[in-house]
């Protein structure tokens, strides 16, 4: 069959996917992923075949945008930690009230919705000339739904992580409440209802998200980029004598909310406290950001989570689906330090397995952080609980056993 | 399960398996891919897990040492003149080359790479203990691996070149353990170091193996690559497109007289055919000012190429062989090497391609075989069977639980 994959303009959303793009190729099936060209590179790096003739768009730009937008028209709930941040610049606000939000919403008025349309056309005009049996996409591509109804084939969203489809808390709601004029001209009069038929899983039962849609569970594949360990961390595993804590954090965290957001030095420290080596995983620009931290703490730029894990008793992260799918596929405990309200739903769906423990972000000191650890460390609870969700993770079916499921969504007609 | 591969030096040699790759990760295994460090970005940018191992060589040097040496032996007849094996310069004479002198450095130094990258996979087969080992028909340190941590081993083929050949070049080529090696590590002498062959050639083509053969279904990757859409070809209903795949290497190997693009050139723009030229930059500036209807189009995927051709012209690579072969289009093999000339000779036995030695063809032999390329239906209708006998075969993710089920109780797989 021919599988057309869309996604996103950020790997956090579709490399999950990657896996199930494996998958599809090394059962003979033909696969194309379309994409903007800004993500061209990072998937042919994963070994699939980018279709780039999507618009690219600012994620970032998109996602304060909206962060700013909502805060101003009072919609974020009370007690919700978003500092305001400039949607240009990702710089941090002083004064809300100083910034000219209406004369960058006048701005994006003009230049954002027509993306939309070239995406959603551009979509339409590949699964038109190169009629593919099936399109997958991510949770943030929702708009690949309308080339599915236009070319009667099933659309199927990729979920990242526990955030389902019928969230209600405000930052979980993956549905949009408006759509793009591009809907109607395709012939959706009524996009809101039942417009996400079909999802892919990646949760184990005990933590699964809500949804409305058909469910089709997968077991977790971490795909975190396919790069080595550096050979610094082998030598070191290979001698090490007591338990070690890995601590990563989403570059993410920082574009969207600021320095406020990566408190990775706190989070060393406190690991530190303890009788254990920490390993830390930052980019490059966020390495100046760490000062001088004691000698059991040792920062790697750019290691694949998933092989980390392998050598780690406890993991350390912002709260995101990628590191925490990775550890549960992984069988490791997780401290979960959010600040986003989706990572701390996150967080929520995850605590009550046992295989973790949340602190909010904003309000963590570091004695907080250093507790949590040792209880990680030292619980049986939660080793066992994290074992249990792994077990329950690698009893879903594989990428590729979900393929043949698929390939029979793809056989039935469209209703 | 842990299933560790070693591949030798030239991508084509592993792109072939890297399918099975895929199949295998996304299946829930983990794979480690060993291989001379300036491998490492290639195997990466497919999705795999690069381990670099021992220093790098360059295979050209090889190639022309092993086309010197033939030459040597009166075992080239009818060939171009070999090239100095070291620097490719054109020679005068055989004995314008201190062949001794070279033949004890270079041996020494293929040992000692040898020496340092079989080292290098043993300290990964300690650590990380792998269930399996795959390798290229070359990558003998994988045997020796594969000895060691008492797991089986199975190789799989880059394409037309078996286990058994006895054409001279190739009688030696498949990967063994030498006598002083298999009393260090425990391993009989009369005992075959290949002892499973993974087969991606379709049945007509399929060389001799000496061991138990599994024929894999040939899923095509040639390098990273994205899709243009539209497609950077003329796209005039109802004109037969031919593309002519010349790999850069040829040259360097057999040297400028090797170089016969230009008369395929003129012999396929003759016919009126529209020629799309999948070769380097740096032959492309060779040629000149090029007819209207042929294209140079470099670093495009030939997967996504050959599905929209009639015919395909090539120097006898097992990527472009294999890659026409799965889009089941006729081939005109104009060959040089040993290794070349044999697939070639395959191709035309099994009558689905035109074999064309390329030593000294003169411009009207090169216009007959590009004429009965397009004008033998029976070659098209062979190639199109061969395609369709091709996907009848098991996928590479079908080939999974066979090597599970191998690395489980080493039993013989196939039959």
């Amino acid at each position: 069959m021919r599988v057309m994959f869309t996604v996103s303009d950020i790997t956090a959303h579709y490399f999950p996917m990657v896996p199930l793009g494996w998958a599809v190729q090394a059962a003979g099936h033909e696969l194309r992923v379309v994409c903007a060209p800004g993500q061209s590179e990072r998937i042919t790096g994963a070994g699939l075949t980018p279709v780039p003739v999507l618009t690219d768009i600012d994620i970032f730009l998109l996602t304060r945008f909206y962060f700013l937008w909502q805060t101003l028209d009072g919609n974020v709930p009370a007690g919700t930690w978003l500092p305001p941040m400039d949607p240009e610049t990702g710089a941090e606000l002083d004064r809300i009230e100083d910034y000219d939000f209406s004369a960058l919403a006048q701005r994006m008025l003009a230049s954002e919705p027509p993306k939309t349309e070239q995406r959603i056309d551009a979509m339409v005009d590949f699964a038109r000339s190169w009629r593919p049996d099936l399109i997958v996409h991510d949770s943030l591509q929702l708009d690949a739904v309308v080339a599915a109804r236009v070319t009667g084939v099933p659309a199927v969203m990729h979920l990242t992580g526990p955030t389902g489809t019928a969230e209600t808390e405000w930052g979980a709601q993956i549905v949009p409440s408006q759509f793009s004029p591009a809907y109607q001209r395709h012939g959706i009069a009524d996009p809101g209802a039942g417009l996400i038929e079909h999802v892919i899983d990646l949760c184990p039962p005990s933590m699964a998200p809500p949804t409305d849609a058909v469910r089709h569970p997968l077991r977790p594949v971490p795909y975190n980029g396919s790069g080595g360990l550096p050979a610094e961390l082998l030598t070191w595993s290979r001698s090490r004598r007591r338990p070690r804590i890995a601590i990563v954090w989403s570059s993410t965290m920082v574009k969207l909310h600021g320095w406020t957001a990566f408190p990775v030095r706190m989070l060393a420290l406190a690991a530190a406290k303890l009788d254990v080596d920490v390993v830390v995983t930052v980019d490059a620009q966020s390495r100046a950001r760490l000062g001088t931290l004691p000698d059991s703490v040792r920062v790697l730029e750019q290691c694949p989570l998933n092989m980390l894990l392998e050598h780690c008793e406890v993991v350390v992260h912002h709260g995101g689906h990628g590191s925490t799918m990775t550890a549960v596929a992984a069988g490791v405990p997780q401290l979960m330090v959010t600040y986003s309200p989706e990572h701390t739903i996150c967080a929520k769906r995850l605590v009550p397995t046992g295989a973790a423990r949340w602190l909010y972000g904003p309000y963590c000191q570091q004695e907080d952080v250093t507790a949590a650890l040792a209880a990680l460390l030292t619980e049986t609870v939660h080793r066992d609980s994290a074992r249990q969700l792994r077990a329950e993770a690698m009893a879903q079916p594989s990428p590729v056993e979900l393929v043949t499921e698929l390939a029979d969504l793809a056989a039935t007609p469209v209703s | 399960m842990r299933v560790l591969c070693c591949v030798s030096d030239y991508p084509t040699h592993y792109f072939p398996l890297i399918p099975l790759g895929w199949a295998l990760q996304a299946a829930g295994h983990e794979l480690r891919v060993c291989a001379g460090p300036a491998q490492a970005a290639t195997i990466e940018r497919a999705g795999l897990t690069p381990v670099p191992c021992g220093p790098d060589v360059d295979p050209v040097t090889d190639a022309r040492w092993l086309a010197y040496s033939l030459a040597r032996q009166g075992l080239r007849t009818g060939q171009l003149p070999p090239l100095n094996p070291e620097t490719g310069a054109e020679l005068a004479d055989l004995d314008a080359f201190d062949h001794a002198e070279f033949a004890a450095r270079r041996q020494q130094e293929l040992a000692r790479v040898g020496e340092a990258r079989t080292r290098d996979v043993l300290d990964l087969a300690k650590s990380w203990r792998p269930d399996l080992v795959l390798h290229d028909l070359v990558a003998a340190e994988a045997v020796v691996a594969a000895q060691l941590s008492g797991v089986p081993s199975a190789c799989h083929l880059w394409g037309l070149t078996g286990t058994s050949e006895t054409t001279p070049g190739l009688d030696s080529l498949a990967a063994d353990v030498p006598a002083p090696v298999r009393e260090l590590i425990g391993m009989a002498a009369d005992e075959p170091a290949i002892r499973f062959v993974l087969d991606p050639t379709p049945p007509p083509i399929a060389p001799p193996t000496a061991a138990p053969r599994m024929p894999v279904r040939y899923v095509p990757y040639n390098g990273p690559g994205a899709l243009a859409d539209p497609p950077p070809w003329p796209t005039e209903i109802g004109r037969a497109r031919v593309a002519v795949v010349w790999g850069s290497a040829i040259r360097r190997i057999n040297g400028p007289g090797s170089f016969l693009v230009p008369a395929l050139v003129d012999a396929l723009a003759a016919r009126g055919v529209d020629v799309v030229l999948a070769i380097g930059a740096e032959e492309a500036e060779l040629l000149g000012r090029l007819p209207a209807n042929v294209q140079v189009l470099p670093q495009y995927p030939l997967r996504l190429l050959l599905p929209h051709c009639t015919a395909v012209v090539h120097h006898g690579g097992a990527g472009a062989a294999l890659t026409a072969a799965a889009a089941g289009l006729p081939q005109l093999v104009v060959a040089f090497g040993p290794m070349e000339l044999r697939s070639a000779q395959r191709i035309a036995d099994a009558g689905v391609g035109v074999a064309l030695p390329g030593a000294h063809a003169a411009p009207g032999t090169i216009r007959a075989a590009v004429d009965q390329l397009l004008d033998t239906p029976e070659l098209a209708a062979a190639a199109a069977e061969m395609a369709r006998a091709n996907a009848a075969l098991p996928s590479p993710a079908d080939v999974v639980p066979v090597l599970e089920k191998l690395a489980e109780t080493g039993e013989q797989m196939g039959g």
